[in-house]
C-alpha cells in the first residue's frame, strides 16, 4: 500500500516548475519517495501519509534531478500539518501541508493551481502521474531515479474504483487512475503507485 | 498528479501491485480538501494570501449522534470476513460480546449515511491470534457517549475511557489495552441494535446504548443505564424479532437521524430529565424494581414451562 513510481519516462525540464522533494528521503526499502508541490509562496502541498518527511529537512524546489543538482532553490521545511481527518488505516484525507523556512518567489518557482471544482478531473480524462521512483518493482535490486519520471493515466469513473476496491476505496475523497490497455506490470515499464 | 492544464488534481496515495486496470492507482483528491488547504494557507504562511479571513465558518456537527462511524466491522453469520458498518442490513445476525453467538439486528437506533459527526477513534494494543500472528490494532470509532465495557469496571461511555484502560473483547480473546485516543470526523452514522443487546464492533465489544443525560448520573448506574435502555426497547425489540415482523421499513427522522421508535422515547426522556432529582429518583426506582419484578415473573413462567417440557421426553430443552 506504498505509493511509488516504478518506471515512466523522464519528465522534461521545466514541465513541472512547482514539484518539490525532500533531499534527504527514504527512498529504500520498497518506497517510493514523497514528492510535494508548491501552491504558495512558502506552503507546499504533499500527503498526509509523508508525515515526518519534509519537517527539519531542506526541500528542494524545481528541477528534474532528484540530487538538487538543477534545483531552482532549496528551502528547509520548519511545520507539518497533515488532514485532521487523516487516517492511518484506510488512508482517507490523505493530505498535508508543508511550511517552509521562507517564501520563495514565484518568478523562481511558481506556484501549481489546485483544483477546486469537485466535478473535475472527469471520467476517462488524462493525467499525468510525476514523482522520483524506483528503476525496478523488485525492492532488493531496485535504484531510486535520479531522474524525475512522468507517467501518462486515465481517470477511472467512481464507480469502476469502487469495483476494483471495494472496501477501500472512499469516492469522497479520492481518485483513481491507471493506463491505458490491460498491461500487468509485467517487465520493467510499470507504474507502481 | 496534473491534469492537461497543468493543475493539481491529486496527490499519490496508495495502490495495490502497479497501476494496470484492474488495481488502479489511488489518490487522494485534491477537490474534497479545498478548505483544508485555504485555511492551512492562511494559518501556516508567513505571508498569507489577501483574502484570509474573509471565508465563513465550517458549520459545526452534530455532536448528539450516539453510534459507530461507517469504518467499523462487525462479523455478520454466514459472511466471509468482516462486514462493515455501511453494508449492514436490518435482519443479519451479528457476533455478540460473548464471541461465540450470533443475535439478529432488528433496528437501528441512529443511520443517517451522510451526515457528519465526530467520534473518539480508540486505539488499543495488537492482539495476537492463537496461531501466534498477530492481529491488526484493533481500532474503534465510536461517539462520545456510547456505552464500551471496561475490563473490571463495567459499561462506561466512551468519553470516560483513558489510556491504560482495559476494554473487554470478546469472552475467546483476552481485553485490549487503550493506547491512544483521537476526535476525528467522518461521515454516516449507524448505531445496530441487537437482540442481546450488545455486539462485537472490530473485536470489541460495545453496547448497543448510550450514557443517560448528565441529570441521571448520580442516581443510577451505567450498568442500570445500559439495562434500562435494553428493557425500553423490549416491546419494539419483540416486534422485530419474535414476532417476526421484519422492521426492515422503519424509517429515520430526517433532521436528527433517529429511528422512528427512538425518537417516540425521547420526549420521555427530556420529560425525567427536567424532573427535580427527588421526583426523578422515586420515578427511576419504581421503573427500575418494577422492571425487575416484570422479568423476574416472566423468567419464573418460561423456566416452569420448559421444565415441564422438559420433562417430556419428546421435547428438546435446548429450546428454551
Amino acid at each position: 500500500l506504498t505509493p511509488l513510481i516504478v518506471g515512466g519516462s523522464p519528465a522534461s525540464t521545466g514541465k513541472y516548475p512547482s514539484f518539490a522533494w525532500p533531499r534527504a528521503n527514504g527512498g529504500s526499502g520498497g518506497y517510493g519517495l514523497c514528492g510535494a508541490v508548491k501552491i504558495h509562496d512558502d506552503i507546499l502541498l504533499t500527503a498526509g501519509h509523508c508525515k515526518t518527511v519534509f519537517k527539519g529537512n531542506d526541500v528542494h524546489l524545481g528541477g528534474t534531478r532528484r540530487s538538487g543538482s538543477n534545483a531552482a532553490d532549496t528551502v528547509r521545511a520548519v511545520r507539518e500539518r497533515r488532514h485532521p481527518n487523516y487516517s492511518d488505516i484506510t488512508l482517507e484525507n490523505d493530505f498535508m501541508l508543508v511550511q517552509l523556512q521562507r517564501g520563495v518567489a514565484t518568478a523562481v518557482v511558481p506556484n501549481a493551481p489546485y483544483n477546486t471544482v469537485a466535478a473535475r478531473p472527469v471520467a476517462n480524462e488524462d493525467v499525468t502521474v510525476i514523482g522520483y521512483g524506483l528503476t525496478s518493482a523488485f525492492a532488493n535490486n531496485a535504484q531510486v531515479s535520479d531522474a524525475l519520471l512522468e507517467v501518462d493515466v486515465k481517470v477511472r469513473s467512481p464507480a469502476s474504483c469502487q469495483a476494483s476496491y471495494p472496501f477501500e476505496f472512499d469516492s469522497r475523497s479520492m481518485l483513481c487512475a491507471s493506463r491505458n490497455g490491460n498491461d500487468s506490470c509485467q517487465g520493467d515499464r510499470c507504474v507502481h503507485t | 498528479l496534473f491534469d492537461a492544464q497543468g493543475t493539481v488534481v491529486g496527490i499519490v496515495s496508495w495502490g495495490y501491485g502497479c497501476a494496470d486496470r484492474r488495481y488502479p492507482g489511488v489518490y487522494s483528491k485534491v477537490s474534497s480538501a479545498t478548505a483544508f488547504i485555504r485555511s492551512g494557507i492562511c494559518e501556516l504562511s508567513a505571508t498569507p494570501p489577501a483574502d484570509c479571513g474573509n471565508d465563513p465558518p465550517l458549520p459545526i456537527i452534530g455532536s448528539e449522534a450516539e453510534c459507530f462511524s461507517n469504518r467499523m466491522t462487525v462479523q455478520v453469520k454466514g459472511r466471509q470476513g468482516p462486514t462493515r458498518m455501511d453494508r449492514l442490513n436490518i435482519g443479519d445476525e451479528v457476533l455478540t460480546a460473548d464471541g461465540s453467538s450470533y443475535s439478529k439486528v432488528y433496528s437501528f437506533g441512529h443511520l443517517d449515511r451522510s451526515r457528519k459527526a465526530e467520534f473518539l477513534q480508540i486505539h488499543t494494543s495488537s492482539s495476537t491470534a492463537t496461531d501466534g500472528t498477530p492481529n491488526p490494532p484493533p481500532i474503534i470509532e465510536i461517539t462520545a457517549e456510547h456505552l464500551l465495557f471496561l475490563h473490571n469496571v463495567g459499561p462506561r461511555p466512551a468519553r470516560d475511557v483513558k489510556p491504560g484502560d482495559y476494554l473487554v473483547t470478546s469472552r475467546q480473546t483476552p481485553p485490549v489495552q487503550v493506547k491512544f485516543i483521537r476526535k476525528i470526523q467522518r461521515h454516516g452514522i449507524y448505531a445496530p441494535l441487537t437482540v442481546s443487546g450488545d455486539l462485537l464492533v472490530n473485536g470489541i465489544a460495545a453496547s448497543n446504548y448510550i450514557a443517560l443525560p448528565a441529570a441521571f448520573q448520580s442516581q443510577i448506574s451505567y450498568e442500570q443505564q445500559n439495562w434500562l435502555q435494553h428493557v425500553s426497547c423490549a416491546p419494539y425489540r419483540f416486534m422485530c424479532s419474535a414476532v417476526m415482523i421484519d422492521c426492515k421499513g422503519e424509517t429515520y427522522d430526517a433532521e436528527t437521524g433517529y429511528s422512528r421508535v427512538v425518537t417516540m422515547w425521547l420526549p420521555l426522556l427530556r420529560w425525567l430529565e427536567n424532573q427535580n432529582q427527588v421526583v426523578r429518583s422515586g420515578i427511576l426506582y419504581l421503573v427500575l424494581n418494577m422492571a425487575k419484578l416484570v422479568t423476574a415473573v416472566v423468567g419464573c413462567i418460561v423456566y416452569s414451562r420448559c421444565k415441564k417440557k422438559a420433562q417430556t421426553p419428546e421435547t428438546v430443552p435446548s429450546k428454551c
